[in-house]
């Protein structure tokens, strides 16, 4: 006999749903929708039939709805609302996955875990780009110690948005556009100490909060890096590339491209990078996701509380 | 007019870019004179080119009169700034390599003199005539990336162990990193977008850990119109050179320089189809890509010395006047030093 499917409920039907959707779908033997709570009922997409979903305004009204009929959460709400619905959603008995940012302020994710532990569930954080392939090749390159030390990691997110795009719904600009990469970077390198921030307003004038920002870090070992994240390119998203200089090679990360360019020094280091490189496929990095949760093994809130704890300390050395 | 009689202090490695150039504009200049402290250094230079040479530069200065229109200093660093002022006492206009000074002060101490004593002092800044710098800075004069945004500059080059075994590794006569090797591209920045607000630099060593400043920079920084600005000049990067470029984002579109230094077009992005005809206009009108000089340890900058001296010739070179923004630049980047 299979497993019993994890039974979801879906708070928000944005457009990263269709995200997870594919996701779930992908993962059918796994999981099914039972309830989608939004502040339209027609937000939903077509989905299958045979799952019989119900709808509601609200997640309050689908808790109390379906009761035990429902495993799984997972909220896709604006930022602000993460906090309280993953609070609701464990206190009703729920395992919970939650978009990112979960919160932009550790001290609630801390909380979020700590609770729940104490009622024995499973809080869950989006943070599918730990998935991408380009990652465990960049991972075993490093850890090969194919560039020999690693001196400077700099880091650039250069993307367009529209105006209007920033809300005050939203977290910040990294909380809520650099947090895949600044997440990256901290498993890849640690969380390192910050030297100076600036952050600027050039496009998204009225946006409560910045549209570029610029900081100076310092990882474990002497390492330096740089992180600039933008929103301001025009006429459309430039690169998402990481820049990895050590002292017996150079990598340039590619995440848009999702690929990895090595120079190197010893040609015996270079043929162990050709073969790392040789099987970067695009993936799926939902399906993923949603593969490792069924198998227990998701990323949890806890695994969170780094990039968060790194955003933060980011912003406190913001200067004028 | 008769050709201009040129005599050189300092022999080293950057001479013969100098030599190349004389010979190349051979109707206009003409080299009368060498000069270098180290005797066994000179002998070789004179071997090559049958002038007079010297081993202080002030009987070159005294011994010239009357034979010689101009000198180019091509010596360390920290000597440009008193070369440059007795050979404008006694007469000569000059020629300065980079950096003319390590404080902008002090620039404008030989600017000043060769303005008094009606002399021309020139500096050797010549990545303005990139032909890739100039299609980006007249993509900024006719506005067609729009406002400006964001301007971020890189420079990863590789420098061997040991590049900094000479003065350069010297403080006092080398300058530090920016002053060597940033400095044309520290000029370029301000020429086009004038000199920013320094919000902060962090340096580092990561390879050339014997010396006694970085070999790893980061600034930010904010133009005059709120664009902001990062500085990142790393000379610790391995197996070469990577990039050396200027990025700029606009509120129209994109263009970025880059290539070993500053020689090659590597992006331009623009909202709309008339912007992109008067960027292919711009493309054509500019001259031939230029590779940068090999040293064979390690590239430097391109190799427009030529068109330095021919515009000398004009007498349209690039003023030692004109050099004071990019040591102010350089002298705010260092004074928000942490580390």
């Amino acid at each position: 006999m299979g497993r019993k499917k994890i039974k979801i409920g879906v708070v928000g039907c944005g457009n990263i749903f269709k995200k997870h959707l594919q996701g779930i779908l992908d993962n059918g033997d796994h999981f099914e929708i039972v309830g989608i709570a939004n502040h339209s009922k027609e937000g939903g997409l077509q989905l299958p039939r045979e799952w019989n979903v119900k709808t509601f305004y609200d997640q309050t009204e689908m808790f109390a709805e379906l009761g035990t009929e429902m495993d799984l959460v997972i909220i896709l709400v604006q930022s602000i609302y993460h906090y309280d619905i993953a609070k609701e959603a464990l206190e009703a008995g729920y395992d919970v996955l939650i978009e990112k940012p979960i919160d932009s302020v550790v001290s609630r994710l801390e909380e979020l875990d700590i609770l729940a532990s104490k009622l024995g569930r499973n809080a869950y954080a989006v943070l599918q780009c730990r998935y991408l392939p380009v990652v465990d090749s960049l991972k075993r390159i490093l850890e090969g110690r194919l560039i020999g030390d690693i001196r400077c990691v700099d880091f650039a997110q250069v993307w367009q948005r529209p105006l209007g795009y920033l809300t005050e719904k939203q977290a910040r600009l990294l909380f809520e556009y650099g947090v895949h990469y600044i997440d990256l970077l901290q498993i890849l390198f640690g969380v390192p100490k910050v030297f100076f921030t600036k952050t600027f307003k050039h496009k998204l004038i009225k946006a409560p909060y910045e549209d570029t920002l610029r900081t100076i870090v310092e990882y474990d070992g002497g390492i330096s890096g740089s992180i600039t994240v933008t929103l301001a390119a025009e006429p459309q998203n430039l690169e998402t590339k990481l820049s990895i200089i050590g002292s017996k090679g150079s990598l340039e990360v590619d995440f848009r491209e999702n690929e990895i360019k090595g120079l190197f020094e010893d040609e015996k280091d270079e043929k162990e990078y050709n073969e790392l490189i040789k099987n970067i496929l695009e993936i799926n990095s939902f399906k993923q996701l949603y593969e490792n949760i069924s198998l227990g093994r998701g990323i949890t809130v806890k695994d969170s509380i780094p990039v968060i704890q790194f955003i933060q300390d980011i912003y406190a050395k913001e200067g004028k | 007019m008769g050709k201009i009689k040129v005599g050189i202090i300092g022999c080293g490695h950057i001479l013969n870019r100098h030599l190349e150039s004389i010979e190349y504009n051979s109707k206009k200049f003409e080299l009368v004179a060498l000069c270098d402290i180290d005797k066994g250094v000179l002998d070789k230079a004179l071997e090559e080119n049958k002038v007079v040479g010297f081993v202080d530069y002030k009987n070159m200065l005294k011994e010239m009169d009357g034979k010689m229109d101009m000198v180019t200093i091509a010596t360390p660093n920290h000597l440009h700034h008193e070369m440059a002022i007795d050979s404008l006492n006694e007469g000569y206009d000059i020629l300065i390599e980079k950096p003319i000074a390590f404080e902008a002060s002090k620039v404008e101490e030989i600017s000043d003199l060769a303005k008094k004593l009606d002399k021309k002092a020139y500096a050797v800044l010549q990545v303005r005539y990139n032909p890739a710098v100039q299609m980006m800075r007249e993509v900024i004069k006719q506005k067609l990336l729009g406002d400006i945004r964001s301007v971020s500059f890189i420079q990863r080059w590789q420098r061997p162990i040991g590049y900094f075994k000479d003065w350069r590794g010297v403080i006092d006569q080398g300058g530090k990193s920016l002053y060597e090797y940033a400095i044309h591209y520290l000029d370029i920045l301000q020429g086009m977008f004038g000199v920013p607000k320094v919000k902060g630099t962090y340096t580092s060593n990561h390879k050339h850990l014997d010396i006694p400043f970085e070999d790893t920079l980061y600034s930010v920084v904010e133009y005059k119109n709120g664009a902001s600005g990062a500085i990142e000049v790393n000379v610790a990067v391995e197996p070469s050179n990577l990039e050396c470029s200027i990025a700029v984002m606009g509120s129209q579109g994109f263009l970025k320089i880059s290539g070993n230094a500053l020689d090659v077009v590597e992006r331009a992005s623009f909202e709309t189809e008339e912007l992109q005809k008067k960027w292919e206009k711009i493309q054509s009108d500019a001259g031939d890509g230029i590779t940068p000089n090999s040293y064979g340890t390690h590239v430097g900058s391109c190799p427009n010395h030529p068109k330095l001296y021919k515009e000398i010739a004009k007498g349209k070179g690039i003023k030692v006047s004109e050099a004071i923004p990019s040591i102010q630049f350089i002298q705010n980047v260092y004074g928000q030093e942490e580390n």
